[in-house]
């Protein structure tokens, strides 16, 4: 009914601009505000039954709306923030904050909300200097870097994965022929997980608290580095593996392995030389990078 | 549980249910016996592999992907469906918005993965249920229905505790079992073999 309905014809652009960021409802599942979501939708329709609505019937229907988002996002985040780095006892004194900025960040842009994961990039946030408030500040300032990570359809992920198979296939080409003839693996099983982690489920808290302001600083470019320079360090075990079955959970467990030496150092002189120069193919990398 | 190597059938199998009905610690229960140690929310895909003997004699392999369960995840996770013989479809018995969810879950299973994908629905957290029975929020007879009427197998179980969970993977994988073993036999009679030529197998068979 919602998504038929024609409700903005001669109406203020801001009112519009708002319905038109509405969720696909029939497609919104959300356990707990389960409930309270079918009675906004109804009072959604209620908003939105006639023909040509008025201003304020839009504006209450956009609010509805933002509200029951916001409330899926907060159950989701209420569940994540205890399972975000469970054994750290530094996260541990700052799960209520990494609740707070997440839930701040959630009301502020509520187009992304929340997606699994962002908890990661929080907790790295909250374990930092300051209080509440400059922390959710410095997140909001990340997130204006990282949020394509996120975003529904996650396009920095789909755009980075061909180009760290790019960077791999001219670099190493031994290691990308190993993993994708021989083993059958795509870095779409891995770089998900690593990514929208910010490398939480491949590093430790305290490499990615310097980590971090580097993907921040670089975006693609950082993340694409971070991922070829990870899979380089490991790749002697990477070539002794056989099979899916002992590729995966390795990669997956890069967090009980030595972080590799220098591995910020290596990943900033790395950016800056891939910037410096162009490769001989012309990889579109070289173009993200620079 | 037998050799790892050492099977006659690969299967490939899917989790899939929303966020936090307890996929991942299914997952861990039954390839470990353990529940995950620390327990993080899944982001994307991970992987498991165990080895098992059926009744009728033949080994087989089930190489087990674990999805996210937020909804748009389903980016990322519902690629990793194709070639996927078997589904555990899990809702939290004590959250009926999870067993509502099911329905999609079972269209985007049978859009994205083999047509004749074969789907356990899982009642998962039924000890939740067994210390206080006011927890229970989706009725047994009300899923065994739901799983009749779309053609499911169906089992409440819980990682916590175990109850049921390798039941679950069992039975699984022996209807895939049957249902690819009936096919095979189709295609080996020779009437049949004008219809089905240039048909594949679902499984990779290592024999």
């Amino acid at each position: 009914e919602l998504e038929n309905s024609e409700p903005s014809r001669g109406r203020s652009c801001s009112s519009l601009d708002k319905f038109s960021a509405r969720p696909n409802l029939q497609r919104h599942s959300c356990t707990g505000a389960f409930r309270a979501e079918e009675m906004s939708i109804c009072r959604v329709k209620r908003c939105l039954s006639s023909p040509l609505p008025a201003d304020d019937q839009l504006e209450e229907a956009s609010h509805l709306l933002a509200n029951s988002r916001f409330n899926e996002a907060a159950v989701v985040i209420a569940r994540d923030v205890s399972r975000v780095f469970p054994s750290n006892s530094r996260v541990h004194d700052v799960r209520i904050e990494i609740a707070e900025i997440l839930r701040a960040y959630a009301r502020e842009d509520p187009d992304l909300g929340y997606t699994q994961g962002m908890c990661f990039a929080a907790a790295v946030v909250a374990v930092g200097d300051g209080n509440l408030e400059g922390k959710q500040q410095r997140f909001s300032q990340l997130m204006e870097k990282l949020r394509d990570l996120w975003m529904p359809g996650f396009p920095l992920v789909e755009q980075g994965i061909p180009i760290v198979e790019s960077m791999l296939a001219s670099k190493d080409p031994e290691l990308m022929h190993h993993l994708y003839q021989t083993i059958k693996m795509d870095l779409g099983m891995v770089i998900p997980s690593a990514w929208l982690s910010v490398f939480g489920k491949w590093l430790p808290l305290d490499v990615l608290q310097d980590l971090v302001p580097f993907l921040q600083k670089e975006g693609l470019a950082g993340f694409v580095i971070v991922t070829f320079l990870m899979l380089l360090a490991h790749r002697s075990k990477l070539l002794v593996a056989r099979s899916l079955d002992e590729i995966l959970p390795f990669i997956n467990s890069f967090s009980k392995e030595a972080v590799p030496d220098q591995l910020l150092s290596v990943c900033q002189v790395s950016v800056t030389q891939l910037r410096s120069r162009s490769d001989s193919d012309g990889m579109s990398w070289v173009s993200v990078v620079g | 549980m037998i050799g790892e190597e050492d099977y006659d059938h690969l299967y490939k199998l899917v989790l899939v249910g929303d966020a936090t009905v307890g996929k991942t610690h299914i997952l861990s229960r039954y390839i470990k016996g353990t529940l995950p140690k620390a327990p993080t929310a899944t982001i994307g895909v991970e992987f498991a592999t165990r080895t098992v003997s059926l009744d009728a004699g033949c080994a087989v392999k089930a190489q087990i992907w674990d999805t996210a369960g937020q909804e748009r995840y389903r980016a990322i996770t519902s690629a990793h469906y194709r070639r996927a013989v078997g589904a555990l479809l899990v809702y939290d018995i004590t959250k009926p918005a999870t067993f509502k969810s099911c329905q999609r879950w079972m269209e985007e299973l049978r859009s994205n993965a083999e047509p004749d994908i074969v789907i356990m629905l899982v009642g998962n957290k039924v000890d939740l249920a067994e210390k206080n029975p006011g927890d229970r929020q989706v009725d047994f007879d009300a899923a065994a229905d739901f799983a009749s009427q779309q053609g499911l197998l169906f089992e409440e179980a819980s990682a916590v505790t175990g109850a049921n969970i390798k039941l679950c993977f069992d039975k699984l994988l022996k209807e895939i079992y049957n249902t690819t073993q009936h096919r095979r036999d189709r295609e080996d009679d020779p009437t049949n073999n004008f219809q089905l030529q240039g048909r594949s197998s679902q499984t990779e068979c290592a024999c």
